[in-house]
């Protein structure tokens, strides 16, 4: 970088101070990396020293060190914007989908009372159009669609104990999405440090939205072949408006439970695991809920005002 | 260890010269001792950025690391109480309550003797392990931390039939059970507390490696060792 002095045609005082010079050289702000060239280099009052001014955000640049911040520092931190932005859409996504699984495990098992009583309706009514005896027809979970078409459907729900009955059966499945759900629920605390409150636990409704978003679209009816379904199959779809939603709540709310919990968890193992000199490095567990960060040598600090 | 920095004006050593944040230009100003010529101290905002996510970085791999020494540890505890209570305390015996599987684990000619020294490397290895990890704790904390660790992993397959039982009533309305007996479970803890001594000599040890892997500790006995030479040479 060279520099050059003030000329005669140009002003040798500013506001800030005495204009001694022109930055001639490529110099960026430290603060917005808007390039100074062409800027005054004034000698400011107070210290006599020499800096310039950025004309963009005001910030003053010190010229006896120069920074070695440049383009590719703000390349470096887009770039680390954008690994991280894509990591988190595809942990929302992954935890989407797990989610999904789980929650068809669960309307499956609440499903499984009433897909028996209509797998045994239609052996029952098998015998009763073949004549034959109950040993001679093929045990198959395959139902006819003509004869489901026929049936009374509520009637043979409240046969298998009603929705009470089905809800029962779903709770037996319910750690499964439980427990998960409370894992996520921590990962995104700790993921999401910036948020507290209320407002991370709006940030776990993301993967519970692309959870709802997949089961809605897988929740179409599947058949086993042309004119016959499986009695679990034809038990899920009546269900499903019920169970899923159920299902959803719950893994939301073991989320929100363990997004509310995590960081103390985390903070918790994290002084059980590691040495004081080993947690301070991870002390932004602390600072981003209001807490004083720890100490290198383990002393607690009083809390705060 | 501060950085070395010369004075812009004098050339004289900055290095102890604390710098303050300006209010005005919110800059680190210093003022040289020598000449007392204020000049700016900042640090490189991207060389500061990459040594603290490399510290962020050590403490997590560091973590992951404690983390599975501690599992492991735990494994191949729980893997040794496990057999040892299930080939010893209850099928022979059927329970651990009179002490009975001891008599078979002593006898000479047997097996046992192998499992109770295979008992004893177990535990020894436990607490040298638990030693190195959880060496900022007090030997109480640990061993407690340890302890409940071993009843989480000794209770796993009682929670998980636990689960399966809830499972099965939901479903048809019936309890049942097929994880461990309440006498199969404390005959773990039983075979468990044979390993007791092994554990508190690796406790010990660990303690020894510890110091031996810490760069003071290891400066203190180098100083101490050069006297005691030097001693014995006068």
């Amino acid at each position: 970088m060279t520099d050059r002095k003030a000329t005669a045609a140009n002003p040798a005082r500013t506001a800030d101070g005495e204009w001694v010079s022109t930055i001639a050289g490529d110099r960026v702000c430290a603060r917005c990396g808007f390039n100074l060239l062409g800027q005054p280099i004034i000698r400011e009052e107070k210290y006599g020293l020499f800096v310039a001014r950025c004309p963009e955000c005001a910030a003053v640049a010190s010229l006896q060190e120069y920074p070695t911040m440049g383009r590719w520092a703000r390349r470096l931190g887009a770039l680390c914007i954008a690994l991280w932005a894509l990591a988190m859409l595809a942990g929302s996504f992954a935890f989407g989908g797990v989610l999904t699984g789980f929650t068809m495990l669960v309307v499956q098992a609440g499903a499984g009372p009433f897909a028996e009583v209509i797998q045994e309706g239609h052996r029952l009514w098998l015998i009763e159009q073949r004549g034959a005896t109950s040993q001679n027809v093929y045990y198959s979970t395959a139902v006819s669609e003509a004869w489901w078409l026929q049936q009374d459907h509520a009637a043979m729900l409240a046969k298998a104990g009603g929705a009470s009955r089905a809800f029962l059966a779903a709770s037996g499945a319910a750690p499964a999405v439980a427990i998960p759900g409370f894992i996520f629920g921590v990962v995104i605390s700790v993921a999401a440090m910036h948020r507290r409150g209320w407002r991370m636990a709006l940030l776990t409704g993301v993967p519970i939205a692309i959870a709802a978003a997949f089961l809605s679209i897988i929740a179409s009816p599947a058949g086993s072949s042309p004119g016959s379904r499986w009695a679990t199959d034809i038990a899920i779809d009546t269900l499903e408006t019920r169970l899923m939603p159920a299902a959803l709540a719950l893994a939301w709310l073991a989320m929100i439970i363990g997004a509310l919990v995590g960081r103390p968890i985390v903070r918790w193992l994290v002084r059980l695991m590691l040495p004081p000199r080993l947690v301070t490095p991870l002390g932004s567990l602390w600072v981003c809920d209001g807490l004083a960060p720890p100490r290198p040598d383990g002393a607690r600090r009083p809390p705060s005002a | 260890m501060a950085r070395s920095h010369a004075c812009p004006s004098c050339g004289a050593e900055t290095a102890g010269a604390r710098a303050a944040l300006d209010p005005d230009l919110r800059l680190m100003i210093a003022r040289c001792p020598r000449c007392r010529a204020p000049f700016l101290r900042s640090k490189d905002p991207l060389a500061r950025a990459v040594r603290n996510t490399a510290r962020v970085v050590r403490s997590i791999l560091l973590f992951a690391v404690r983390a599975m020494a501690i599992v492991g540890a735990l494994a191949w505890t729980f893997g040794l109480s496990h057999y040892v209570a299930q080939q010893v305390f209850v099928t022979r015996f059927g329970d651990w309550r009179p002490w009975r599987g001891l008599g078979v684990l002593l006898e000479p000619g047997d097996s046992g003797r192998g499992l109770l020294a295979a008992m004893a490397i177990a535990a020894l290895v436990a607490g040298v392990v638990v030693r190195i990890v959880w060496g900022h704790l007090s030997a109480l904390a640990a061993g407690a931390a340890f302890i409940s660790a071993l009843g989480i992993a000794f209770s796993i397959d009682v929670i998980v039939a636990l689960l399966e039982a809830w499972l099965h009533w939901t479903d048809r309305l019936a309890w049942i059970y097929t994880g461990p007996t309440g006498a199969e479970w404390l005959s773990r803890w039983a075979a468990a507390a044979l390993g007791a001594p092994g554990f508190i000599l690796g406790w010990f040890v660990g303690g020894a490696g510890r110091a031996a892997l810490d760069w003071d500790v290891r400066r203190r006995w180098r100083r101490t060792y050069t006297r005691a030479k030097r001693r014995a040479r006068t």
